[in-house]
């Protein structure tokens, strides 16, 4: 049976119109590409033509050059879709040249010209600048510290010398310009048999001490203070003094409380003199009589002047000598537990302070006993050196001077029998 | 030195099978041939409605071919416009990765294959320089990257050396102190690179640097590569964002799954995410793999940034990229405060 030439000639006519309307790549994912193609993410809205390369300038045979190359792509993504995707494509191309116009300028692409070297880094620098770019990011550098040196506490000493030395008759230009703290015994605090607090005639000790937590706070700097002069402690540690065993946020949040409470509960005199400068709480004395730090300075004035005290030394001795007898602080431990409970070490530093005033009035005593002797006065010397052993019963210096007081006095026995009790020989 | 997983696709890119549907039209044609031979179902009658579309089909079928001429004419004038690809570009899904929400983030970057992730832990950093912008109390500025890579060729062409680091952080194994910035190279993008030696002391080495640079840069980028998995293993539970890169194509994909099912057992998949690098037209078992993470994306292979990766180039500035574009999408999905006042800006 022959076949009907009409009837292939429109089956094929119809296969034809089919294949050229039809896409017959992915159905599903042409939307997604013809709207990447457009917004220009991608070139085309599937691949290329299928031969690239320069096309000839004749618009004819340019024209048979596409039509040979683009032919396959037209068929294959069919008429209509192929008119959208040229129609795509040319929107996405026009805004990639948009995109690219802007991004040359941008900070993106005038650092790659910098990174390819077509632009140096002062270019870069001032073009950024010109188009209101924000600058990138320097090289971060670390820097050591800054150590600051700190004056020797020397110096501070010898100020504060001068200045509770300075004579009644400065001008008053410098009385002025002076601070209040500077100001000669503006405070008196007198800590040896019991604390007092005296500025001028007023007495403050009942308004510190009726402040547990805030006596506790001025006692400890004092006790630091006297123990080394120029002292600070930190607040952390002062915190954990004060509140041991919170957390140290608490304890830090509490401190800052009392500290600023300071100004409002306790006296100004007393509550001026506390320092609290950052991290750092301190107590400034400058200008304050301190019978503590006048005992160690005798102390160190009377070891340091020779077996014979000049006469008015050996009176000033002999003054302080009756306060000297008394114990530091006497209520420190009741201010203490009233405060922390006495869980902290504050304890450890006023015994301390305690056992270095000891020290400081046997090694007086020591002195005036000495003065005494050399003077062929044993009688003088022979009280105090009863005192002082009686208070030092350990100290053998102190039981040879008075076994020498007794023998020059004429007291032979008395002398033989604290050599006994001592088990002292002659010899030594 | 193996090649980047971008590059090494790059060589797949290929076109798909464009001309099946030729063999299958010319099967079409031989059976309306044979339909022919035999003898019509229904007489004449069938036969002649046949006749009847033979001349429209005809004129429709020369219609379109003129159309369709007309159409390439039209094209061949605009033919300068229009761009040179070497294939077909893979269509890419819109990248979907977990935000780092932190001030000072830190995102891990594990690559798959040796090297894998270093290029683009190095492109992010560079990125979020050049492209972020943070208000720091009412100025603005651009954010100030640090980026770990692995000592290696990548980081060598970038002149970062491994030995001071290494020295400095032996020598302060209990805590780094802020003197480590000296030991960064600076890139003119305003991000700083550091180049870790692999060792045994890697994890220790680590867990020291990263609270260290998180309190002194605004972004931390670390590179690794998932077989030294203690590393990789530390790089996870010290970052905020923890991405797995791989290269598209079937070899990476069984260790992207394996990955992809140690990240739930660690309960770690809403810090998670997978990013394909090298992705071309077509099917990919990787885009499979991928289709499982909760986060993922996805970078085409693109011959360019073999090309810049190779001269210690960012590519990811070369907005021209599609590779570019694409992981500024994913950068500001990551890091979402670095890009949002620059985002607001564009906009």
């Amino acid at each position: 049976m022959r076949p009907d030439p009409g009837l292939l000639v429109a089956a094929l006519a119809g296969w034809t119109v089919l294949l050229l309307l039809l896409p017959k790549r992915g159905w599903r994912s042409i939307a997604d590409r013809l709207r990447a193609a457009a917004s220009g993410e991608r070139s085309y809205v599937f691949g290329p033509p299928a031969r690239t390369g320069g096309l000839e300038s004749d618009y004819f045979e340019r024209l048979l050059q596409l039509v040979r190359r683009e032919l396959g792509r037209a068929v294959e993504l069919g008429l209509p879709v192929y008119v959208a995707a040229l129609a795509a494509e040319l929107r996405g191309q026009s805004r990639r040249r948009q995109l690219e116009g802007e991004w040359h300028r941008s900070a993106a692409g005038l650092l790659l010209e910098h990174l390819e070297g077509r632009l140096d880094a002062g270019e870069l620098s001032q073009q950024l600048h010109q188009t209101g770019q924000v600058p990138f990011a320097v090289k971060l550098t670390w820097e050591p510290p800054h150590q600051v040196l700190m004056p020797p506490m020397e110096w501070r000493l010898d100020w504060e010398q001068r200045l509770a030395t300075a004579s009644p008759g400065t001008s008053s230009e410098e009385s002025r310009a002076a601070t209040p703290s500077q100001e000669p015994h503006l405070l008196e605090v007198r800590t040896l048999g019991g604390l007092r607090l005296l500025a001028g005639e007023q007495d403050l000790t009942s308004g510190l001490l009726r402040r547990p937590v805030q006596s506790f706070v001025w006692l400890y700097l004092l006790v630091r203070e006297i123990r080394k002069p120029g002292d600070r402690i930190s607040r952390a540690a002062l915190a954990d003094e004060l509140f041991p065993g919170l957390d140290p946020d608490q304890q830090r949040e509490r401190l800052r409380k009392r500290l600023s409470e300071m100004h409002s509960l306790v006296p100004e005199p007393l509550a001026g003199r506390v320092q609290a400068d950052g991290e750092y709480v301190s107590i400034d004395l400058s200008g304050c009589g301190l019978d503590a730090w006048q005992l160690l300075d005798l102390a160190k004035e009377a070891a340091s002047a020779g077996e014979l005290l000049p006469d008015g030394l050996a009176d000033d001795v002999e003054r302080i000598l009756s306060a000297a007898r008394e114990e530091f602080l006497p209520d420190w431990e009741e201010v203490e537990r009233r405060a922390t409970g006495a869980r902290g070490v504050a304890g450890d530093l006023v015994r301390e302070v305690r056992d270095s005033l000891a020290a400081a009035y046997v090694s007086l005593v020591s002195a005036i006993a000495d003065s005494h002797l050399a003077r062929r006065q044993p009688a003088k010397a022979i009280p105090h050196l009863e005192e002082a052993l009686l208070r030092r019963p350990e100290s053998e210096a102190l039981a040879l001077k008075l076994s020498a007081a007794y023998d020059q006095s004429g007291q032979p026995r008395a002398a033989a029998r604290l050599r006994e009790q001592h088990g002292l020989t002659e010899a030594s | 030195m193996r090649a980047s997983p971008m590059a090494s696709n790059a060589a797949a890119l290929r076109p798909p099978r464009r001309w099946l549907w030729l063999p299958a039209s010319l099967v079409a044609a031989g059976l309306v041939w044979l339909a022919q031979l035999l003898p019509p179902p229904s007489g004449d009658r069938v036969r002649l409605r046949l006749a009847e579309i033979l001349v429209p089909a005809v004129l429709a079928a020369v219609a379109l071919a003129i159309a369709m001429v007309v159409v390439i004419a039209v094209r061949a004038r605009l033919q300068d416009h229009l761009p040179v690809v070497q294939g077909e570009e893979p269509l890419l899904s819109p990248p979907r990765l977990p935000a780092a929400r932190r001030r000072q983030p830190v995102v891990a970057l594990a690559g798959l294959e040796s090297g894998a992730a270093d290029s683009i832990a190095f492109n992010l950093a560079v990125l979020a320089a050049v492209a972020g912008e943070i208000e720091v109390e009412g100025v603005r500025r651009r954010p100030r990257p640090a980026c770990v890579l692995p000592a290696g060729p990548f980081s060598e062409r970038l002149g970062t050396r491994a030995n001071a680091l290494a020295e400095f952080l032996a020598a302060h194994p209990y805590r780094l102190s802020p003197e480590v910035v000296s030991l960064a190279t600076w890139h003119p993008s305003g991000c700083e690179l550091f180049a870790l030696e692999p060792g045994n002391r890697g994890v220790e080495y680590l867990k020291l640097l990263v609270p260290a640079l998180r309190r002194l840069y605004d972004l931390v980028l670390l590179a690794c590569d998932v077989e030294d998995r203690y590393l990789a293993d530390s790089a996870a539970e010290l970052s905020d964002s923890f991405i797995v890169v791989g290269a598209a194509g079937s070899s990476d994909s069984a260790a992207a799954a394996d990955w992809l099912d140690r990240i739930w057992s660690l309960g770690l998949e809403q810090k998670s995410g997978l990013i394909v690098a090298g992705k071309t037209a077509g099917r990919d078992p990787m885009g499979d793999v991928a289709a499982r993470s909760l986060y993922h994306a996805e970078l085409p292979g693109e011959p360019a940034v073999e090309i810049l990766d190779s001269r210690g180039l960012p590519w990811a500035i070369d907005q021209r990229l599609a590779s570019s574009r694409q992981l500024e999408l994913s950068a500001r999905q990551l890091l979402p405060h670095l890009f949002s006042r620059s985002h607001a800006d564009a906009a």
